[in-house]
């Protein structure tokens, strides 16, 4: 969808709310895509290069302890989980996935695909929660959660474009929404690497300032057009994403959603603050109401003195 | 309606019927049911997963009885605002289903959230988030549950104000309880204006929210669905759902209370409830165009077919009926189109929340509800059916023609505009 389909659409919409604010107004209110800061970090994930060990999964594991009973070193050992496809769960933050390989590109056929959050720029779920459980941490570009504020509506899971956060939907108390942390105390206290980036016997994950992530990724395109498709996935995926893939087939075939380019978080902002832009289309109804409701009682009360 | 038709509580027939007691049975059965969910947890009791994480409990329970709720609104603005008295008949009818929709949207968020306990949360300011369009639906919803108590407080002054009799030690009471309601008759009397027009700011801001709040779902949602408009089409059905359910209520009860049914009312109201469901289907179908997506309906798919069901038989089909004088006059085509669109934009909302959903890691996997799921919201509108009726026989909702033993009743000569 092109800019200008955005506005005629907004202000369509902008109807719907009732709103009175001009087309500018949603112009102005638009153009706010969120960059990400420019000491944000990232990592860019090397497709090509995942062997499928899943030394990042257990690592996480022993890191995070996400699992309420730990997962064995036997099921990190265990191949056979390549079988079928994983998905995220509240016992990992994060799973590799196998994808058989149609085209030959010097590799034996099968690729390997980490999964986790991918800390959007402009995260869905930060924008949808009611009660501000999920911040964006400018600083790292840490998606975080706060088990205490969250109140269990399930809306973060609604919105995301990459279906990553889980649910405790079996605990009848304090069931918590679970994702990946970017290991945000390691990163953000202790100047550390996320742990599955630290234990990739592969180097297949980079992690740094996502500014410059991209010029690497660029970088290894340009040297090996043959090997890499000539697309950074998360550089704009959905207004753009810390993690970042790179990759020798397409995005599609290998589990990846086909996004657009804006956060689907921008479209839903814009329609719910020229909605309320400095509370004029609120007041506005509400006056028009009390206005109607003054003319049609005097004009009962003048056709009664009649 | 004749001059001496006015809000009284039901006398006849005996409260407890076949129906009555089916509605119990039900009530009793989902309160089991929800008792398991909050023993065990969302997981044994619902089919919901990490993928399919919104059910039917959102889907029927918060966003359809939502929209069936804008009875009190949308005829507040009629009554109140455009000063049309001829349909006051049908205002404390279509009052008593807001409050009760509005009530058991409540409800139904305290059986459907994880920590059904800290749903004070998005009240406390340091956990305000203005970007959530849940967080707005939130506080509309919470600020106009309160506003429609205070419009169903003057039935309450109605019924007590000089019949106060306060039972064995606290009869001392008597006069001060008399006094307290009074005095409320006669703020509110003087303030209701203020109350109903933020009503109905609240309602057309939240009922808009609740289609925003699936925005945010793009690229998830399927296009006959998902657009930008989304909030614009949520209000305009809304307001036209409200007339419908108000019809709807009125002649059930009527039925059920052994009245004749307020047609004269019902047939003036059915005329403008065409235009605006007219309204709302040309959006819908501006809406689609805009986007080029008006193929997408006969592309074949399962969710084509459920937009096919919604649009041509639960908005075009009553829109259609509503149109002829012969039905607007036959109680029984009246509740028939009313009845059939409130199924419509029932099923536009599940599919909207539900059906459209399409995470694009399901794999094929979809979700469907599981019998405690079905139960424990069926109880809900059951509750919310039964609740009327019991409402009807203590407080003055419907009106009826004046008793010849008694011929004024207190409250109802110095009230003679029913709010």
């Amino acid at each position: 969808m092109n800019r200008r389909e955005f506005l005629k659409k907004s202000g369509l919409a902008l109807v719907g709310g009732g709103a009175v604010a001009s087309v500018p107004e949603i112009a102005e209110a638009s153009g706010h895509a969120k960059q990400a800061s420019p000491e944000a970090l990232g990592v860019l994930v090397d497709t090509t290069l995942c062997i499928g060990c899943r030394e990042c999964e257990r690592a996480c594991e022993r890191t995070n302890h996400v699992a309420d009973t730990p997962l064995t070193d036997e099921y990190f050992d265990d191949k056979s989980v390549f079988d079928s496809e994983r998905a995220l769960s509240v016992n990992q933050y994060t799973v590799v996935n196998k994808y058989p390989n149609p085209v030959e590109l010097g590799k034996d056929g099968d690729v390997y695909v980490k999964k986790q959050c991918m800390h959007c720029v402009h995260a869905p779920c930060v924008s949808a929660c009611i009660v501000g459980a999920f911040k964006k941490d400018e600083k790292t570009g840490a998606v975080t959660y706060n088990a205490w504020e969250c109140i269990g509506c399930r809306y973060c899971m609604m919105a995301c474009p990459f279906q990553v956060p889980t649910n405790e939907f079996g605990k009848a108390i304090e069931p918590r929404i679970k994702k990946c942390t970017f290991c945000f105390d390691r990163i953000s206290k202790y100047n550390g690497t996320p742990a599955c980036a630290d234990a990739c016997p592969m180097g297949a994950m980079t992690f740094g300032k996502r500014s410059e992530l991209i010029e690497v990724a660029r970088e290894r395109i340009k040297l090996n057009p043959d090997k890499y498709l000539n697309h950074i996935y998360g550089e704009h995926e959905a207004g753009g994403t810390s993690w970042m893939y790179l990759a020798g087939m397409p995005f599609d075939k290998i589990g990846f959603p086909k996004l657009a380019d804006t956060s689907p978080a921008m479209t839903s902002e814009t329609l719910m603050h020229s909605a309320f832009k400095h509370w004029i289309p609120p007041f506005s109804i509400y006056a028009a109401i009390g206005a109607t409701m003054w003319i049609y009682t005097r004009k009962k009360q003048s056709d009664e003195d009649e | 309606m004749s001059a001496h038709d006015l809000p009284r509580p039901v006398e006849k027939p005996n409260f407890f019927t076949p129906g009555t007691l089916a509605l119990v049975a039900i009530m009793a059965l989902g309160a089991a049911f929800g008792l398991w969910r909050y023993i065990s947890g969302l997981e044994p009791v619902t089919n919901l997963t990490n993928t399919y994480p919104w059910g039917i409990w959102k889907a029927i329970n918060v966003a359809a009885i939502a929209a069936y709720g804008s009875s009190g609104f949308t005829l507040t603005f009629i009554i109140h605002v455009l000063n049309k008295e001829k349909y006051h008949s049908l205002m404390r009818p279509g009052l008593i289903v807001g409050l009760l929709c509005y009530t058991f949207v409540g409800i139904a968020l305290i059986v459907d959230i994880g920590k059904y306990y800290d749903i004070w949360h998005p009240l406390w300011p340091t956990m305000w988030q203005g970007n959530s369009a849940l967080f707005e639906v939130a506080m509309c919803v919470m600020c106009y549950l309160t506003v429609l108590y205070i419009e169903f407080a003057p039935l309450a002054f109605e019924r007590f104000i000089g019949k106060v009799n306060l039972p064995g030690a606290l009869a001392g009471f008597n006069k001060l309880t008399e006094g307290i309601l009074k005095l409320g008759r006669t703020v509110l009397g003087r303030t209701m204006g203020i109350f109903m027009a933020l009503g109905i700011t609240l309602c057309c801001l939240h009922q808009a929210t609740l289609g925003t709040l699936m925005v945010i779902t793009q690229g998830k949602l399927h296009g006959l669905w998902w657009t930008q408009a989304l909030p614009l089409l949520f209000l305009s059905s809304a307001a036209a759902v409200g007339l419908c359910s108000a019809v709807v209520a009125s002649l059930w009860s009527s039925k059920a209370f052994g009245l004749k049914y307020e047609m004269k009312a019902i047939t003036s109201l059915a005329r403008s409830i065409p235009i605006v469901i007219a309204f709302y289907a040309a959006l819908r179908i501006i809406d689609l165009a805009l986007r080029d997506s008006l193929g997408l309906m006969f592309e074949g798919s399962g969710r084509s077919y459920m937009f096919l069901v919604e649009f041509f038989i639960g908005v075009i089909l009553p829109m259609i009926i509503f149109l002829f004088q012969s039905a607007r006059k036959s109680p029984r085509a009246m509740f028939f189109a009313s009845f059939l669109f409130m199924l419509g934009i029932g099923l536009n909302r599940v599919n909207t929340y539900l059906t459209g959903y399409m995470p694009y890691n399901a794999n094929g996997a979809f979700y469907f509800p599981t019998f405690a799921e079905i139960i424990i919201c069926v109880a809900q509108i059951a509750a919310i059916i039964f609740l009327y009726r019991l409402i009807a026989y203590i407080f003055p909702v419907m009106s009826q023609p004046a008793k010849e033993e008694e011929p004024a009743q207190a409250g109802a000569k110095s009230q003679p505009q029913p709010a």
